[in-house]
């Protein structure tokens, strides 16, 4: 049995929208709404969900980049957001992030050394030729070679560029990766090598993986389980085999089936919802859903559906399951 | 037998910059019949655009169309003037891009900018215009038409701003749709309502489609035929169950096989190594030959040429060509 | 670029290759050496700053002394003598130095200023912002013009230096402005998050990552505002505000404005060292840009 490393309870953050003269709040977008899940030591927990619902704002708000407006999150057994700076510090080493674009997250001023070298730096945790060894060994662990050190970021592709970006992350020891949509913009032909990169660097160092991404494919290959978000929202999380194979949240449904499968033809059976997807600005009561959901009842207008364990190890948030 | 639309042969464009020859189509030959959807498949930075481009003449310097023949209707595109060219766009042949909300312009209503195409490409009297652009909104499915042609573009979601781009791009009963990348901003579930929307309209309105994207899945939803393109050049021709389940170039298998699917478990997907290669001064020999596993010495040295496998399969690959003919372009 | 290497970690540390600063300098150069623009801006801007700095062992008479008055430009004189004889050459030699003098100081305490506000109002926004701005915008609305025509009728003797002061005070809401957006851009940039995300404090992230992304800019704002005051100063000194004493050229101008055309060297020379001196500045503040920019390797 694993032991949980992240544990979130009712996690918050509403951003105000300001009007009027005297910019008072007038609206707030819900971007995460009482979120609650655990994330096991050495699995990968893949977060999906379409714009705006909110996925990037609660891994940044876990990471205390963001600060909550209300919930807590457990990390390793102790209450995170009660840390104090010097607690932070050390923690923000164990806790690290690898950002969707590759061309905007590392420094264009900075050579590649410095950059993978900057957590070492901040934390005074080598100096000298210990700190140049320390930064060869993370360069070559991500399949980069040393004489790469000394150069720029631009003079390196996208594909590359990521593993920069991995490297520096991995810099602290980390125990826990938050993974913001890796490979979203790169060639597609160079994915399956971060995403390989990833599962084998999670293999020998028994990382922990937040995988956030918009792409239910590429979720379900790299996660042991999966959560679903929508408008702020958790709607459903489950194996990722579970997820895929008897989904029970409608929307789930409909994610699953709007995804069309290469080589297979146009498929007669596809879900297809009406309308897009709503905006988290002051949403209405009840399911956040329900107004395109063909299964929706006079309850699912009035009331918001709690997310309840219906199977084991299976949660859903909706009024018929 | 389907008769032919659009024919390219031996299509060059380069882009001359102060760095070299950026080789964004080198050779290409398409093909694409009446009522038929053929799929230009390929990443960033292939030359797909570029051929959509060509088509349409719009080609800027430091670009240039540089040789080639682009048959549409029995007349060459190529050599046509500006003038006729600008008659044909938006009206025998148009185009949808990338990202709707910026391919509108945002100071004008949708319902302007669709009356303009209009009254640009068909003898219509003012008063028809504004009803045909109320029919046309509500064609591709735009709730409360004549109230909503009166917004500005920054007030319709991502997925209405492209039902409204392809609007505009039917207003005019076009005989070619070039669709580029249509879906690739937008959420899942609004991609589906879009391609739902494609195939209805193509039923409804018998256009052919050009559908360019790297989204193999979206490819498979739409298209009869589909073309591989890569590093500047066509590297795979087929129908579409064909191309997905017996595909000859390395570089299409390797493609499908990289990608993470949902109805296929992995643990390991297949690498292609190395990266997408850039289209300034490219080494000669095939442009996949430093990411290919088959690759033999003739691939550094010499580029393959389309040979035609079996009947309606085209593959440019050494694997292939050792014997054969190579393909003999028609007009 | 193989992304297959795997290489033999056996190797060496030290044997790690790493260009020293000296040949990023030299990138630098190199990339200035290609322009022919950028060569003349730079070889403008070198020869100014010389001149300035050696006028006494240039000049080859001493700008005071008087002589044969109305000399037109001759092998003794290549610039002619003025109204009372003086050598119209040292006279622009000395005055390339007031003039620099000028435009430098003044750039400097608009640097110190303006990059101070404009770096605190961006990185740390809300109040301090709102505050920092008005200021900026109060100090942008002062009738510049005015203020310096008051200030040296006040403080006649000292003329120049007040001018240099002044005009630095008032000039800084400008450089602010561009600095306060450089920093609410980088700001909000991914690096940056990156940054933070590993702990770095508010300095580290101010120094290390936005600062080496706003030098460039700065630089540029500098080229290009060191010609504007020694534009200002002159056309100050020409409309006679200034102190007759320490001939900038813009004194010298005004002295010579009265005698064209007959004896239009005096007004000539100066005004093309003016002209000179500002295009190239302005020339070697473009070329200094791209020069700057690591993205390119000026092959």
């Amino acid at each position: 049995m694993s032991e949980t490393i992240l544990e979130v309870k009712n996690l918050k953050k509403y951003f105000p929208i300001r009007g009027g003269i005297l910019l008072r709040q007038v609206a707030a977008i819900h971007a995460v709404d009482h979120v609650s899940f655990d994330v096991k030591q050495g699995e990968t927990l893949g977060l999906v969900g379409e714009s705006g619902c909110g996925k990037t704002t609660l891994g940044r708000t876990i990471l205390r980049l963001i600060k909550a407006d209300a919930g807590t999150v457990h990390y390793m057994g102790r209450d995170l957001f009660r840390f104090d700076r010097k607690e932070m510090l050390k923690v923000r080493l164990e806790m690290a992030i690898i950002f969707q674009d590759p061309y905007s997250s590392l420094n264009p001023r900075m050579t590649v050394a410095d950059i993978i070298g900057e957590p070492l730096d901040i934390h005074g945790l080598a100096k000298g030729v210990e700190k140049k060894r320390r930064i060869i060994e993370l360069v070559e662990k991500v399949g980069l070679a040393p004489f790469h050190l000394y150069r720029y970021p631009h003079e390196f592709s996208g594909g590359q560029k990521q593993r920069i970006g991995i490297a520096r992350a991995l810099a602290g020891n980390p125990k826990l990766l938050v993974a913001d949509e890796p490979v979203s913009s790169l060639d597609v032909s160079v994915r399956a090598q971060i995403l390989n990169l990833l599962k084998d660097l999670q293999e020998e160092l028994g990382l922990t993986y937040l995988y956030i991404s918009h792409d239910l494919s590429t979720v379900k290959h790299m996660s042991d389980r999966v959560a679903v978000m929508y408008v702020g929202k958790l709607v459903e999380l489950a194996s990722a085999k579970e997820i895929y194979k008897s989904p029970l949240h409608p929307y789930t449904e409909a994610l699953i089936s709007a995804i069309p499968i290469p080589g297979r033809g146009a498929s007669k059976d596809r879900i297809i919802l009406k309308g897009s997807v709503p905006t988290p600005i002051d949403p209405p009561p009840g399911c956040r859903f329900h107004p395109r959901c063909s299964y929706s009842q006079p309850k699912c207008a009035k009331e918001d559906p709690e997310f309840i364990e219906t199977k084991k190890g299976h949660f859903v948030a909706c009024h018929l399951r | 037998m389907s008769e032919s639309l659009l024919s390219i042969n031996d299509l060059k464009t380069y882009f001359f910059t102060a760095e070299g020859a950026v080789k964004a189509g080198d050779k290409v030959n398409l093909e694409i019949n009446k009522k038929e959807v053929l799929g230009l498949v390929g990443e960033s930075g292939c030359g797909k655009s570029t051929v959509a481009l060509s088509i349409m003449r719009l080609i800027r310097p430091p670009g240039k169309i540089l040789g080639g023949e682009i048959w549409f209707e029995g007349e060459d595109l190529l050599r046509k003037s500006g003038e006729e060219m600008r008659k044909i766009r938006g009206g025998k042949i148009s185009m949808i891009f990338q990202n709707p909300m910026s391919s509108m312009n945002p100071v004008y209503t949708v319902g302007s900018q669709i009356a303009e195409a209009i009254r640009l490409h068909q003898n219509v009297q003012k008063h028809e215009v504004e009803e045909k652009v109320v029919e046309i909104l509500r064609k591709v499915g735009i709730p409360d038409p004549s109230k909503r042609m009166k917004d500005y573009p920054h007030e319709y979601s991502g997925g209405m701003c492209q039902r409204a781009m392809t609007a505009m791009a039917l207003s005019c009963n076009p005989k070619l749709l070039i669709a580029d990348e249509p879906t690739t901003n937008l959420d899942v579930t609004i991609q589906a309502q879009i391609l739902e929307l494609m195939k209805t309209l193509r039923k409804d309105f018998g256009a052919s489609i050009l559908l360019i994207g790297h989204n193999l899945g979206v490819i498979s939803e739409l298209c009869d035929k589909v073309a591989v393109m890569y590093g500047g050049k066509l590297v795979e021709y087929s129908d579409l169950t064909t191309i997905f389940e017996k595909a000859k170039h390395p570089y299409t298998q390797a493609l499908l096989e990289s990608i993470p699917r949902l109805d296929v478990e992995t643990e390991r997907l297949r690498i292609i190594p190395g990266t997408v290669p850039r289209l300034i001064n490219p080494p000669p020999g095939c442009r996949f030959y430093p990411r290919c596993e088959y690759a033999k010495a003739i691939c550094g040295k010499q580029e393959p040429q389309l040979t035609d496998i079996r009947k309606g399969h085209t593959v440019a690959c050494f694997l292939y060509t050792s014997n054969r003919r190579t393909k003999s372009s028609d007009g | 670029m193989g992304d297959r290497l795997r290489l033999n970690s056996e190797k060496k540390t030290e044997e790690v290759y790493k260009p020293s600063k000296a040949t990023q300098l030299f990138i630098v150069w190199r990339k200035l050496r290609r322009s022919k623009l950028a060569i003349v801006g730079t070889v403008i801007v070198l020869s100014v700053l010389l001149v300035a700095l050696f006028a006494p062992l240039i000049a080859p008479y001493d700008p005071e002394l008087w002589g044969n008055p109305f000399r037109p430009p001759s092998l003794w004189h290549p610039f002619g003598t003025d109204a009372v004889g003086r050598d119209m050459l040292s006279l622009v030699i000395y005055g390339c130095s007031i003039s620099l003098y000028v435009g430098i100081g003044a750039v400097l305490i608009e640097l110190l200023i303006g990059v101070t506000v404009g770096a605190i109002a961006g990185y740390f926004g809300g109040k301090i912002d709102e505050v920092l701005m008005r200021i900026t915008d109060v100090v942008l609305s002062l009738p510049t013009i005015m203020l310096l025509i008051l200030a040296v009728s006040m403080f006649a003797v000292r003329g120049v230096h007040v001018i240099m002061l002044l005009m630095g005070m008032l000039g800084w809401p400008f450089m602010a402005r561009m600095v306060r957006g450089e920093f609410l851009t980088l700001k909000q940039s991914t690096f940056v998050e990156a940054a933070r995300s590993m702990g770095a404090s508010n300095w580290r992230i101010i120094l290390r990552h936005i600062f080496p992304n706003v030098v460039s800019l700065i630089i540029v704002l500098v080229t290009v505002d060191i010609p504007e005051y020694i534009f200002y100063e002159a056309t100050l000194s020409f409309l006679g505000f200034s102190d007759i004493s320490s001939p900038s050229w813009g004194i010298l101008l005004q002295r010579g404005y009265i005698y064209f055309p007959n004896y239009w060297w005096m007004i000539t020379f100066p005004g093309l060292a003016v002209f000179f001196a500002s295009m190239g500045f302005n020339l070697f503040g473009d070329s200094l840009r791209d020069a700057l920019d690591v993205t390119t390797r000026g092959r």
